[in-house]
């Protein structure tokens, strides 16, 4: 069994009157890829911050590759590092003097590991260019560089991808990929784009209102994932009074946009084209597809929000 | 903390405002010293410059303000100092790394730039016999140490707020304030006036303000009173000011 290299446990943490934390317990195994799953002010970026040490919790205890006191949580975030909310950087500064000041600051000895980042980033032809005048995808590129300079045991990146291309996305999780396999590097992620998360992540923890809604493992998720038929028609209400009628079928579900989901009757394509069509509505759509993570976090959330109404 | 103390010097030594306000620091006296005094450039020895040039205090105070306000929160206004505590550094010496930072650059700095002046006036017209120069070396001692009380207040003031600008801004309201208070009761910026004592500004214009007793000649001996009193204000006013910025940065959490 892996070890556990962030425990959390009954982390509570208010702000005022507003509570970003309610007693919020998980752990994150060595060498996995855990990716912290919310809405905005669902209170991921808070659980950073207090991994980071700058925000106090105000309940709970914390525990970071077995140190559960300030100094060994000093010396913990020494073999840490972290990237929260936008990268911070000197405006007036350049990429390479940022890396240089962040060298300083954390008694990097090899100078060349500057040079070596900002090769690695892409940001190597910068040159004397000023962070202020960085593209957000630049200033992303930057705090990842700034992320591995001191080669890292656990990364917690808030946001990592937010800004960048497709390529950049997609360098950036290849880079992840390739840091969590050859170095074993543990990281903790959050990000609103759910298919790269999807593509990445060995755990997920779904967290919402402070509170922390479901964690499983991408095993566990596969294993919950459910195929079902997509059907939009020129009549959505008519088509689901006929497949409930005429099919019997029960587990339809009706999206926003008015369009279909059925998640029984999977091998009666033919029946239902059949029935569709002998009642008078036309089909625009109707595809095979399987329950994603976007598709899972939606239903618990939903899930987690009717409850709260009927409390 | 040394590597603290080496980032943060790496940074203000790339910023423009620093390098513009100690090159400030460096010419104004001259430009003021050329323009506006009752002496002529030839007749202005060291000690005579010094004891007439009060009002050249103000230019350094800005200076005071616009440095350690930088030292201590320009790295908590765009965040970069969350990078440091995030690297396992403790609180409290992230906080007396600056503190350490803000006093050389400002303190120091400043002291130097307030005494060039005197050094080249004295190399060009000799130091003179204006004011005793035990007298001198006491008050400038002094105004030193005042200096130190001034930037531990704006220090205290930038680690707060997290900003330089308001930093600025605050500390130089306040110290006015303050000052303005010194001015309005009796006798203002006079020796022994205990109201200078409130203000660390209204206390360095008292002992660079003199009595002129016969021509370019300045009684510059301070009461053994004033020197105690000055030393332990200042020193009790340091301590109070440094110890309220350190809990305000080591509890508060960072946003």
């Amino acid at each position: 069994m892996s070890n556990s290299i962030v425990e959390i446990k009954n982390m509570t943490k208010q702000y005022g009157k507003q509570k970003a934390l309610d007693d919020v317990s998980f752990s994150v195994k060595e060498g996995s890829i855990v990716g912290l799953i919310g809405p905005n002010g669902a209170g991921k970026t808070t659980i950073m911050k207090i991994m980071g040490g700058l925000v106090f919790p105000n309940d709970g205890s914390l525990s970071m590759f077995g140190a559960s006191d300030t100094k060994g949580f000093n010396l913990a975030r020494t073999r840490s590092s972290f990237m929260i909310e936008t990268p911070y950087a000197k405006a007036n500064l350049s990429a390479k003097e940022n890396l240089e000041k962040q060298r300083i600051q954390m008694g990097i000895p090899e100078k060349a590991r500057v040079t070596e980042m900002l090769d690695f980033v892409g940001l190597s032809d910068a040159g004397k260019k000023a962070v202020r005048k960085f593209s957000l995808g630049m200033k992303q590129r930057l705090g990842i560089a700034n992320a591995l300079l001191s080669k890292p045991e656990l990364m917690v990146l808030d946001e990592p991808i937010n800004g960048l291309d497709p390529e950049g996305i997609v360098e950036v999780r290849e880079m992840l990929k390739k840091l969590n396999k050859e170095q074993k590097t543990t990281i903790v992620i959050s990000s609103h784009i759910l298919s790269e998360l999807s593509l990445l992540c060995t755990d997920y923890i779904f967290i919402n209102h402070g509170r922390i809604i479901d964690t499983l493992s991408a095993e566990e998720l596969a294993a919950e994932a459910s195929e079902y038929y997509h059907i939009d028609t020129d009549d959505n209400e008519k088509a689901s009074v006929i497949l409930t009628n005429t099919l019997n079928i029960g587990k339809i579900e009706a999206l926003e946009d008015g369009s279909l989901r059925i998640y029984e009757g999977l091998d009666r394509i033919r029946e239902i084209s059949k029935a569709l069509y002998e009642g008078g509505v036309i089909p625009t759509t109707l595809s095979r597809n399987e329950v994603n993570l976007e598709d899972y976090y939606m239903q618990k959330v939903q899930h987690v929000g009717e409850e709260e109404q009927d409390v | 903390m040394y590597n603290i103390i080496r980032s943060v010097n790496y940074t203000l030594r790339r910023d423009i405002l620093v390098l513009v306000t100690i090159f400030a620091m460096i010419t104004l006296p001259v430009i003021v010293l050329f323009a506006g005094n009752d002496y002529s450039v030839h007749e202005m020895t060291g000690s005579l410059y010094f004891a007439t040039m009060e009002d050249i205090y103000i230019v350094f105070l800005i200076a005071i303000l616009i440095l350690a306000s930088k030292c201590c929160a320009a790295d908590a206004a765009d965040k970069t100092i969350n990078y440091e505590l995030m690297s396992g550094h403790r609180r409290a010496s992230v906080y007396w790394s600056r503190i350490i930072v803000g006093f050389v650059w400002s303190v120091l700095i400043v002291s130097v730039c307030y005494m060039l002046p005197i050094g080249y006036m004295t190399l060009a017209n000799g130091l003179g016999n204006s004011v005793a120069i035990s007298d001198m070396v006491l008050r400038l001692s002094l105004i030193g140490l005042v200096t130190f009380r001034i930037a531990a207040f704006i220090m205290m003031i930038a680690t707060i707020l997290r900003s330089p600008g308001k930093s600025i801004a605050l500390g130089y309201i306040m110290i006015m304030v303050v000052s303005m208070f010194s001015m309005f009761s009796e006798d203002s910026f006079e020796e022994g006036n205990w109201a200078n004592y409130l203000s660390g500004l209204a206390k360095v214009l008292e002992l660079a303000n003199f009595k002129e007793v016969g021509e370019k000649i300045f009684d510059a001996s301070l009461s053994g009173t004033i020197v105690v009193c000055t030393v332990v204000s200042s020193l009790v006013c340091i301590t109070v000011y440094l110890v309220i910025g350190c809990v305000a940065f080591v509890r508060k959490d960072r946003d």
